[in-house]
């Protein structure tokens, strides 16, 4: 990463100069009014953003369908298997490896070359048990096969089988009861009505996120899950924002339309919104550059997450609540009719 | 100023300064206090299945457990490594953990190996690999060397490693053992006192040019015939020693004195899991997380002061703050910080912008509509409020799940992540709100947001 530093101070400079450039201009506090002001209507398509998220939602669950078949490009914590990531001294030809690991009986071994650091990344799905010791074999192999090219191991993974169907499991487990704590929550909190439109919006993003990771070809591991976990509260805390500004001024305004009442909501939490989404996303995109190779995945996951989160807040969960408009049991949405 | 926000300001003031500098405490030098995961330093985990027979009892299911903890600390102890871990994990699971161990080889024969050691009367043994031999009786059984040449020996054992006080590695030299026709190393076995008793006896049993198989997890090591020297010996007295020999290889001579050692596991363990990773990997990516970190948190907390001023400073010290406390609270509880924790950092420190985000934007609301500066800033506090514990509590729900359901890296971030969100109220509840009562305090004419 002895790059990076340099990167870094680079970016560092030139993102404190445009701070700086902008503080000046600021010196009356005006920037911030430009987005204080503003008057949407966000309701208005809601039709477009139903068929929209519609669309993307199905792309999600031909995703997750496609993952419990074993179709996707699932990570080896869910399928079993080995993963390893050696360096060597000289540069390796790439051709030379997989022919020494297929005479090995390794045929099926995935073999990357991390750009300009004479790093192999070897992976090999459905090894059965890791008794089987491949990952010796594999590394023994390689040590016959380029003998004046010493190999250091950085990083070797097994993964029984029985274990990686358990980890699955587990983390549909970990997201079923989340979402069914937060919509118990959230029915507590405010209401019913509340809590579905929340839990549907946050099924959204999970599942249009686990359409756009399938269509990128990024590989689905443990770290995915947790990323869209996370995005998942981070959505729910976005919708809640707004939810929470709804109920206020239905509160207060009793007499107001109930589309109404959601557009000035929305557009009063907007500046809010915006702010979060964009420092979370400079956050991101620093993992992303930074984070190294573990993190990358990780990040860009959740960037996706904050985007399609802030989309769905404004456009899927709080003109979910007009659907239920004329129907009586809302003790909030009631009011305001 | 009331009463009360006068006890609100500095009571906040004091256990701010308090916390801060009982984190602090805990904490420094952080580098040292502060554990960091096998990702973050190098070195090998294993995860073990031990096979124990569904019929066992829960008290039978728990000793086992508790033995096959002991004897693996006894092995790796020998390894002489700093900070080795073994913790039972639940469903006949044990986790080892090897700090600073960059050979997977070397750590799964110590830790997989059941080590049970077994010395049988020969009744037949074979020549040449491949070599056909049936059992005659129940009572036999056919057990093969490392080169694949079959042995038929009593299934009954004569001694067991129960029986051992001691196992060293040893290498011939010429004054030693001439005996050792094939490969330099031996493994020499001491007795203890009923161990010797019955191997004395054993070998009283045998007769000349009987052989004796010396059996170490079903394989066999070694089968020397009984001399008459050795049976002169026996006359002699008790024998307390003996030897494992035939051996080409110094380490594996070592391993397999090392588990003889530490003893046999009472049930054999299966290698689920193996995760290693090389100091220089660790290394790397403990640079980048660290450094994303930093940049991450310099461009925030720059974009709080600028768009917000004066008010997005104050935000800044609440969100350090939170920082401090939460490296604080990670050493208290023994917390061991990964790669996931530092992303669930990261996340904390985007949460707490995010409460002080709420609660500015509220404010210039507040101040929008034409309220005093000090109403505007109790308005704000106190509206805002309520969504921060709203989707703190959603958030920390979600949390709770993935520690409860995740295993390993992600376990690490639902640590981090709700320590974070409990004390990111703290730090809000207590920090922020002595900031703004510091600053109605002041009168201030002109909030700077």
């Amino acid at each position: 990463m002895s790059m990076n530093n340099e990167t870094l101070y680079w970016i560092l400079g030139a993102l404190s100069l445009i701070f700086i450039v902008v503080r000046i201009l600021n010196r009356g506090g005006k920037i911030w009014e430009i987005l204080g002001n503003v008057n949407i209507d966000f309701l208005k398509v809601r039709k477009v953003a139903f068929t929209v998220s519609g669309i993307l939602c199905a792309v999600g669950l031909v995703a997750i369908v496609l993952a419990f078949m074993g179709q996707a490009k699932l990570g080896i914590d869910f399928t079993g298997g080995i993963s390893m990531q050696l360096k060597f001294e000289q540069p390796v030809q790439l051709d030379q490896v997989r022919e020494a690991l297929a005479q090995a009986g390794f045929a099926d071994a995935q073999v990357q070359e991390i750009q300009g650091s004479n790093t192999l990344f070897i992976r090999l799905k459905d090894v059965s048990t890791v008794e089987e010791r491949a990952a010796d074999t594999i590394i023994a192999t390689l040590r016959a096969a380029l003998p004046e090219n010493a190999l250091t191991i950085e990083e070797t993974t097994e993964i029984g089988s029985a274990i990686g169907k358990e980890l699955r499991d587990k983390a549909v487990y970990a997201i079923l009861f989340s979402t069914l704590g937060l919509l118990i929550y959230i029915a507590v909190r405010f209401d019913l009505k509340f809590g579905i439109a929340a839990a549907i919006a946050t099924f959204h993003d999970v599942l249009v996120v686990m359409g756009i990771v399938w269509l990128t070809g990024v590989e689905i591991s443990l770290l995915i899950i947790t990323a869209l976990l996370t995005l998942a509260g981070y959505s729910l805390t976005d919708t809640v924002v707004v939810f929470d500004r709804i109920r206020e001024n239905l509160k207060s305004n009793r007499s107001g339309a109930l589309e109404t009442v959601i557009n000035i909501s929305i557009n009063q939490v907007l500046s809010r919104t915006i702010v979060v989404s964009l420092t979370t996303l400079l956050v991101l995109v620093a993992l992303y550059f930074l984070g190294g190779r573990v993190l990358q995945d990780f990040a860009f996951t959740l960037g996706m997450g904050v985007i399609v989160g802030t989309y769905s807040s404004i456009y899927v969960a709080s003109p979910l609540l007009m659907v239920w408009r004329s129907r009586r049991s809302s003790r909030l949405l009631r009011r305001a009719r | 100023m009331t009463k009360a926000s006068q006890y609100r300001l500095w009571g906040g003031a004091a256990i701010i300064l308090a916390t801060v500098a009982l984190s602090i405490f805990f904490f420094y030098p952080l580098n040292e206090k502060l554990k960091l995961g096998l990702d973050l330093r190098g070195g090998v985990m294993l995860l073990l299945q031990a096979q124990i027979s569904a019929d066992a009892s829960e008290q039978d299911k728990g000793d086992i457990m508790d033995r096959i903890v002991t004897i693996l600390e006894n092995r790796v102890n020998e390894l002489g490594l700093t900070e080795p871990v073994i913790t039972p994990s639940g469903d006949g699971r044990v986790l080892v953990q090897l700090p600073g161990t960059t050979d997977p080889e070397t750590a799964k024969s110590i830790v997989g190996q059941t080590a049970l050691l077994e010395f049988k009367k020969v009744v037949r043994a074979g020549v040449s690999p491949g070599e056909a031999i049936a059992p005659t009786s129940p009572l036999e059984e056919v057990l093969y060397d490392g080169e694949g040449i079959p042995y038929l020996v009593e299934m009954e054992p004569l001694l067991t490693g129960a029986a051992l006080a001691n196992a060293t590695a040893q290498v011939t030299s010429a004054s030693n053992l001439q005996s050792l026709s094939q490969g330099r190393y031996y493994v020499a076995l001491r007795f203890n006192d009923d161990g010797a008793y019955d191997f004395t006896n054993a070998i009283n049993r045998l007769n000349v040019d009987d052989r004796l198989a010396i059996v170490l997890d079903g394989v066999v090591q070694s089968s020397p015939s009984i001399t008459q020297g050795i049976k002169d010996e026996t006359r002699r007295g008790t024998v307390y020693d003996a030897i494992i020999q035939g051996y080409n290889d110094q380490e594996q001579v070592r391993r397999i004195a090392i588990v003889l050692r530490a003893g046999a596991l009472p049930v054999p363990v299966d290698i689920i899991q193996n995760v290693t990773v090389g100091p220089s990997l660790g290394r790397d990516s403990i640079e980048a997380g660290v450094n994303a970190t930093i940049l991450a948190g310099i461009l925030v907390l720059l974009f709080m002061a600028v768009y917000y001023r004066f008010s997005g400073v104050i935000a800044d010290l609440t969100v350090l703050f939170n920082l401090v406390v939460l490296m604080g609270a990670l050493v208290v509880m023994n917390a061991t910080l990964t790669l996931p924790g530092i992303a669930g950092i990261i996340l904390t420190v985007g949460m707490g912008v995010d409460s002080n985000v709420l609660i500015l934007e509220r404010m210039r609301e507040e101040l929008k509509n034409g309220k005093t500066v000090n109403a505007s800033i109790d308005a704000g506090y106190h509206r805002a409020l309520v969504t921060i514990i709203d989707s703190h509590v959603t958030t920390l729900i979600t949390a709770v799940f993935l520690f409860l359901f995740g295993t390993g890296p992600i376990r690490g971030f639902a640590v981090t992540l709700s320590l974070g969100i409990v004390i990111n109220l703290f730090t809000v509840t207590i920090g922020t709100r002595t900031a703004y009562e510091l600053m109605k305090r002041r009168r201030v004419q002109r909030l700077s947001i």
